[in-house]
């Protein structure tokens, strides 16, 4: 690919800016991730679960690593696996009370309050790409107390308790048996940060700029162009669900 | 601080026990020593039973679902495992009386039975929606199924099939029960021929919340839905069969033993059945050795829980109960014996279902797994203590419905009433 005229983040925004003057129903959130700029840093995992405050035990965006061949022949590769957001995701019809389903951008999102916890989304997605959240913390008993220091128990727990803005909504994790605990849970494209019009998170921590965020609807729009190129593909495309995240390979 | 005392002081004197006054001559009353009848000791076990279970529970309310062994990449275990084996239980023994009582009209000294199966099944329907509501991440939300219902989910007709059945079955017991009149016998009649239908539905449903899920290539498939069907009349007739044997009232009624061995080789040949539907099953699935299928049925037979398929349902829940079947003539208390082995080992089955195909994540999507590590992103299974405490709460709630309903409400068969009039 040609060296861009200005930085992919700087493009993606004026996109981004471009795309929230649309109707939501006249604009596709895609996302496409260029696993050859992909250098396995773990970046984005970690920013999406400061930016979501995920507790222990939910994730995501797991960047998944394969090693191919045999010793000293070896690659190694690195995919990251948000959710799909599928045009036609397994993990909708599924749910007996409704509580998942794709927005009018077509996200597939959660409605915590509505979520029973029955976990069949967790089953029927065919790529794994949500998680129960059981209401651990990171902040407990054993974490050792560091007196004096900007950080530490008491410190961390400030921080675990205040809320996140998941869907725009404020959720405070009080440590009691309160949605999102007990619900499932997935990534969202950082949708409450898209409609103030920031990238998500995992795209703007990217170091290698390998993850790209945009309107697909735009024909001008940087990942419109990076999905019509040949080596775009997309995960498990045998079964029809029609990912929204793309893979150039 | 002083306690205050709970009594007035102006009721104290006639609350406080006065010493009675000796009468030489009044008979002294002996009370009888407290005695261990086999039924005081199956309240009392029942009892304690329930209160260990408690403490699971109380657990499972403090603390959610972090005391259990589930996690996001097996999401379900024992207690989705047991519902299942519930449904099987409380549709497939119904299913069966319905046909052979009312259908085929064969063996009317079976309707005896009716009161005591059906009190049994609404007790293991009741323990079944326990355990799965106790499943949910959110318990106190279950109405949201009936009042938010999404008609593409399994799991919302599973749950909705599921409620009109307690429903039926409610009306079935208290009928039989308690209804007197033709008009009532008649609509029991019409219930029992109802709950037919509505019985294989709500079992191949269960079957087919698992089969639609592309998630899990073990599970997927047109397979499961019969499958289900078929285990479900096996483990019906079996619990029919347990019921029958063990609490039938006159053992010496001459139809009684020859009922039983009927009943003894309708399951013989049920078993035979599922043993060649699960062997079909298995061969399809390893044949082309498709790792994400075949992965499953691999742990199955020969992974760390071997055990649970070879011995506890080969060994003890088919082959020692064919071998007690087989006979020529066996006695009632043969069919008996492996009718009670049969349903307290076929749970091995649901949980050969259940859980394997999920812990293949670990094999198929090792690299998924290791990816990101925390307290619920384990590919393994094996249900914690307080699974285990709150599945024995549900199995003593359900206990002990059953003796308050049998030995209290007196929803027993009874000897006096011939064949033919419990028929009418």
């Amino acid at each position: 690919m040609a060296l861009e005229p200005k930085d992919v983040l700087v493009r993606m925004y004026d996109d981004l800016q471009r795309a929230l003057q649309k109707k939501p129903e006249e604009r596709r959130w895609v996302m496409v991730i260029d696993l050859r700029k992909c250098v396995g840093c773990h970046a984005c995992t970690i920013a999406c679960v400061a930016e979501n405050k995920l507790p222990p035990g939910v994730v995501y965006r797991p960047v998944v690593e394969q090693e191919r061949g045999k010793y000293p022949n070896v690659t190694r590769m690195f995919i990251p696996r948000p959710c799909m957001q599928c045009d036609e995701p397994p993990c909708v019809p599924v749910c007996p009370v409704n509580a998942t389903y794709a927005d009018e951008e077509g996200v597939v999102v959660m409605n915590y309050e509505r979520c029973i916890g029955c976990r069949y989304c967790l089953n029927a997605c065919p790529y794994s790409a949500r998680t129960t959240d059981f209401g651990y913390m990171y902040v407990n008993a054993r974490l050792p107390m560091a007196e004096g220091l900007i950080l530490g128990r008491e410190e961390a727990d400030d921080y675990e308790r205040a809320a996140n803005y998941e869907y725009g909504i404020a959720r405070e994790r009080s440590g009691r048996l309160e949605s999102p605990v007990g619900n499932a849970r997935k990534c969202h494209f950082c949708l409450h940060r898209v409609h103030e019009g920031e990238l998500p998170a995992c795209t703007t921590t990217c170091i290698g700029r390998a993850t790209y965020f945009g309107d697909i609807n735009d024909p001008d729009s940087l990942v419109s162009e990076l999905v019509k190129l040949p080596n775009a593909i997309r995960l498990r495309e045998e079964l029809g669900t029609k990912p929204k995240v793309y893979y150039l390979v | 601080m002083t306690e205050k005392n709970p009594i007035p002081e102006n009721e104290q004197e006639h609350s406080t026990p006065q010493p009675a006054p000796k009468a030489e001559s009044a008979p002294t009353v002996q009370r009888k020593p407290l005695q261990l009848t086999p039924l005081s000791i199956l309240w009392g076990a029942g009892i304690v039973a329930l209160l260990i279970g408690v403490i699971g529970l109380f657990q499972r309310f403090q603390e959610g679902l972090r005391p259990t062994a589930l996690g996001s990449y097996v999401p379900w275990g024992l207690w989705v495992a047991t519902y299942e084996y519930f449904v099987w239980l409380e549709i497939g023994s119904l299913v069966v009386f319905t046909l052979i009582v009312y259908v085929f009209k064969l063996h009317p000294i079976l309707h005896k039975m009716a009161v005591t199966l059906y009190l049994t099944a609404l007790v293991i329907l009741a323990m079944a929606l326990i355990l799965i509501g106790l499943d949910l991440g959110h318990p106190f939300r279950f109405w949201h199924v009936l009042v938010w219902p999404q008609w593409s989910s399994l799991l919302a007709w599973m749950i909705w099939a599921h409620m009109i059945y307690m429903v039926v079955l409610l009306a079935k017991l208290l009928i039989e029960a308690y209804g007197k009149s033709q008009t009532l016998k008649a609509i029991g009649r019409a219930l029992s021929y109802i709950s037919i239908p509505l019985g294989l539905a709500l079992v191949a449903i269960a079957g087919s919340v698992f089969s639609v899920m592309v998630g899990r290539p073990a599970w997927q498939g047109n397979g499961l839905p019969l499958y289900f069907l078929i285990s479900s009349l096996v483990a019906g007739t079996g619990l029919l069969t347990f019921l029958f044997t063990w609490f039938y009232p006159n053992k010496q009624d001459p139809e009684y033993l020859s009922t039983v061995r009927w009943l003894g080789n309708l399951l013989l040949g049920l078993l035979v059945v599922g043993l060649v539907a699960a062997s079909l099953g298995g061969m399809v699935l390893l044949y082309p050795g498709i790792p994400a299928q075949a992965e499953a049925l691999r742990l199955a037979l020969f992974g760390p829980f071997w055990w649970v398929y070879w011995i506890v349902h080969i060994g003890l829940g088919v082959v020692v109960p064919m071998a007690l079947l087989l006979g020529r003539n066996p006695s009632s208390r043969q069919v008996g014996v492996a009718a009670t082995l049969l349903i307290t080992t076929f749970i091995a089955v649901p949980l050969n279902i259940v859980i394997p195909a999920q812990v293949v994540i670990g094999i198929i999507e090792a690299e998924l797994v290791a990816a990101f590590h925390g307290p619920t992103l384990m590919a393994g299974y094996f249900p914690t203590l307080n699974e285990w405490l709150v599945t024995l709460f549900a199995l003593a709630f359900g206990f002990l419905v059953f003796l308050f309903g049998f030995t209290v409400l007196r929803l027993r068969p009874h000897a006096d009433i011939s064949a033919e009039e419990a028929s009418k």
